[in-house]
């Protein structure tokens, strides 16, 4: 099979000289027989016009034998190069149809890329199926007291881990540096299911009062700290006035929720009693997530952690007061929760394009082909055969099809580009969006399909009722009203969704236009923001009040400032507002 | 039956004995076809080409650009082994065939 291939390609590449070697057979046949009616004394004109009677024409001849030289290689590559030259000669039809194509094929594959990456595709945990977010009331964060009980009560569970999202500083050098951290129970990576890139992840010793205090860090903060993963471990890094040992480094790429560069134990900043956690009335940014055992679903783990809250809520009244329901959502849910319908909407509009696109290219195809109709009917009637028809036009469009196939790939990695680099960077899983192959040949089949139909099947239908050969001319009237009709029918459902897209993207826009102008209750003409933290043990509150009292003062007394003010959250920026 | 209509595995059957008496190219296979049938099977010049690039491509003959008389170039066919093997074959079938007629058209006299 593959020697055959290749004995193909070769033909392929030889073939000049295959067609040269027969010409030349063909006239060396040609002396010869004049000469032998030239020896009986035929003349000259005579001798070669029965030579090329007895032939049956040297171009004939020439052209049969030919034939039979030719594999599939030579006819598909002559039906390409065809094809080819008549797209060359045609370029408003090609680059129109290439444009849209390219249009079409671009903005989908991107936007359902990015909504496959986001909504789709399973998270990149462990049987990521199993994985269930918990929180509190409508979503507030757990007291660790009510952690604890869930754990020792729940057994719909392999385990239940929690997390609570906060910022550390790295200090010792020159300026202290802010760090994206997360506090983590010990079993936070058991749960998830993560595997360390180097080193190891927290274990239950690690938690315990007399252990030394252990890190685990991202990736991406040992290459830039320690310039390696291996080189990380070991190192002993300073946060908050406290030293480290870093154990393990996690795969690029890990995340939970939101990025991370320090992961530290939880455990121990529960026993100092970190933000009053020990404390079951204290509302922590604690959340959790949990494992489900096998054959539990989230139905019943939600009942099963509703009775529990339930009978928390009437032993402490005091400190539950107000909390007695539980949140308990698969955690891609959770994870992908503010996306998921503008990524709909989106996704639905953008399938709306690739359906105007494709309406267009239809109607390209079919104005071609009804065009075309007299080539075809010609081309049958001289004898081209139904198949070697199919097989032009088929290789004709696949030839459109694929290069903006290829084309509209490269627009949509473009875009997607874009987009991604236009997008909020707490975008859920922005770090997983890539052009998505199997997305790609979605859209691609679909244009496929959609050229095949309205390319491909009207003009093998005019081709053949011409080629059976009677009234061409009439059969050629009736063909080109039926098209008509089909177009007109496409003209109209272009029109009715052009219309419906404009007026949704009008009214996206002028929702924008208006949410722009809204009066926010204030003048925001001339006001600058500064953002900073004072964390950790070092700004216990009253240092803390000293220091904003002292920036206050100091700012207002800075030439061109007229008034200066501190506050925990800005206006409509924060979710406290 | 027309003389110049020749079935195609007739064509292809003539043209391996000829050349199983001697490579020769395609001119001399026509001339040669003639005078050992006494003018009784004259093929169409036409399809003999086709036929001996179809042999060829199924291997029963290969060819050769050979120099010839006149500075031109000749491509002279010779017979294969896969070439011999059909025509004993063919051969065989066809004068099966031929008795088969024979005794059908006695039989009805």
């Amino acid at each position: 099979m593959i020697a055959r291939l290749f004995a193909s390609v070769r033909g392929l590449l030889r073939r000049r000289r295959i067609e040269a070697e027969i010409e030349e057979e063909l006239r060396d046949h040609l002396e010869r027989e004049m000469e032998a009616h030239r020896v009986r004394g035929v003349s000259p004109e005579e001798a070669r016009r029965l030579a090329l009677r007895d032939l049956g024409g040297l171009t004939q001849t020439l052209e049969s034998t030919r034939a039979v030289r030719a594999t599939w290689l030579d006819t598909f590559w002559r039906d390409l190069s065809y094809g080819a030259r008549l797209l060359r000669r045609s370029p408003r039809f090609t680059v129109t149809a290439l444009t849209v194509l390219v249009l079409g094929i671009g903005s989908t594959t991107a936007i359902f890329s990015i909504a496959y990456a986001v909504l789709v595709r399973p998270l990149r945990y462990a049987d990521p199926e199993r994985l269930v977010f918990l929180a509190e009331h409508q979503g507030s964060g757990i007291a660790w007291p009510n952690f604890e009980d869930w754990r020792q009560r729940a057994t719909s569970f392999d385990g239940i881990a929690s997390s609570l999202t906060d910022v550390v500083f790295v200090t010792g050098g020159d300026l202290p540096q802010r760090l994206d951290s997360k506090s983590v129970t010990a079993n936070f990576f058991g749960v998830l299911g993560a595997r360390p890139f180097r080193g190891r992840l927290f274990d239950p010793s690690d938690a315990r009062p007399e252990a030394a205090s252990t890190a685990v860090v991202s990736h991406a903060f040992s290459m830039r700290e320690f310039g390696g993963a291996p080189a990380a471990i070991g190192q002993t890094l300073s946060l908050n006035r406290r030293a480290y040992t870093v154990i393990g480094v996690l795969p690029p790429g890990f995340r939970y929720m939101t990025a991370a560069e320090v992961y530290l134990l939880l455990e121990p900043q529960v026993a100092a009693n970190y933000r009053g956690m020990q404390n079951r009335g204290s509302r922590t940014g604690l959340y959790a997530v949990g494992r489900l055992k096998p054959g539990v679903d989230v139905t019943s783990a939600r009942a099963e952690m509703q009775n529990i809250t339930a009978a928390l809520a009437l032993e402490h009244p005091q400190a539950n007061s107000g909390r007695s329901t539980v949140v308990v959502v698969p955690l891609a849910d959770r994870v992908v929760s503010d996306m998921a319908p503008t990524l709909t909407v989106l996704a639905g509009a953008v399938a709306l394009l690739l359906l105007i696109a494709c309406v267009n290219l239809a109607s390209l195809l079919l104005n071609r082909s009804v065009s075309r109709a007299h080539e075809f009917g010609i081309r049958a009637a001289i004898g081209g055969s139904r198949w070697s028809l199919i097989r032009q036009l088929l290789i004709e469009h696949a030839l459109l099809i694929g290069t903006g196939g290829v084309l509209g790939a490269l627009a949509g990695a473009a875009i997607l580009k874009g987009l991604v680099s236009a997008a909020p960077a707490d975008t859920p899983r922005l770090d997983e969006i890539r052009l998505d192959a199997s997305v790609l040949a979605c859209t691609t089949i679909f244009s496929c399909a959609c050229a095949f139909l309205f390319g491909v099947l009207p003009a093998l239908r005019t081709s053949a009722s011409a080629g059976r050969g009677h009234d061409m001319v009439r059969s050629g009237r009736g063909s080109t009203r039926q098209h008509s009709l089909l177009r007109r029918s496409l003209l109209i459902g272009e029109v009715a969704l052009a219309t419906v897209l404009l007026a949704g993207a009008g009214l996206m826009v002028h929702t924008m236009l208006r949410l722009s102008r809204v009066d926010p209750g204030f003048d925001p003409h001339n006001l600058r923001t500064v953002m900073f933290t004072l964390a950790g043990p070092a700004w216990p509150d009253p240092r803390k009040q000293a220091f904003f009292a002292e920036a206050v003062e100091r700012l207002q007394a800075v030439p061109g400032v007229e008034n200066a003010a501190i506050t925990y959250s800005l206006p409509i920026l924060g979710s406290n507002w | 039956m027309n003389k110049t209509q020749l079935l195609q595995g007739t064509l292809d059957l003539l043209i391996l004995r000829i050349l199983e008496l001697a490579p020769n190219h395609g001119w001399g296979i026509s001339n040669r076809l003639q005078q050992i049938s006494k003018d009784g099977l004259k093929t169409s010049q036409g399809s003999l080409y086709p036929a001996l690039h179809r042999l060829e491509m199924r291997g029963e003959v290969k060819s050769e650009m050979t120099a010839s008389e006149n500075n031109r170039r000749a491509r002279i066919y010779t017979i294969t082994r896969a070439g011999r093997k059909r025509l004993s074959q063919e051969t065989e079938t066809w004068e099966a065939f031929a008795l088969s007629m024979r005794r059908v058209l006695e039989e009805g006299q």
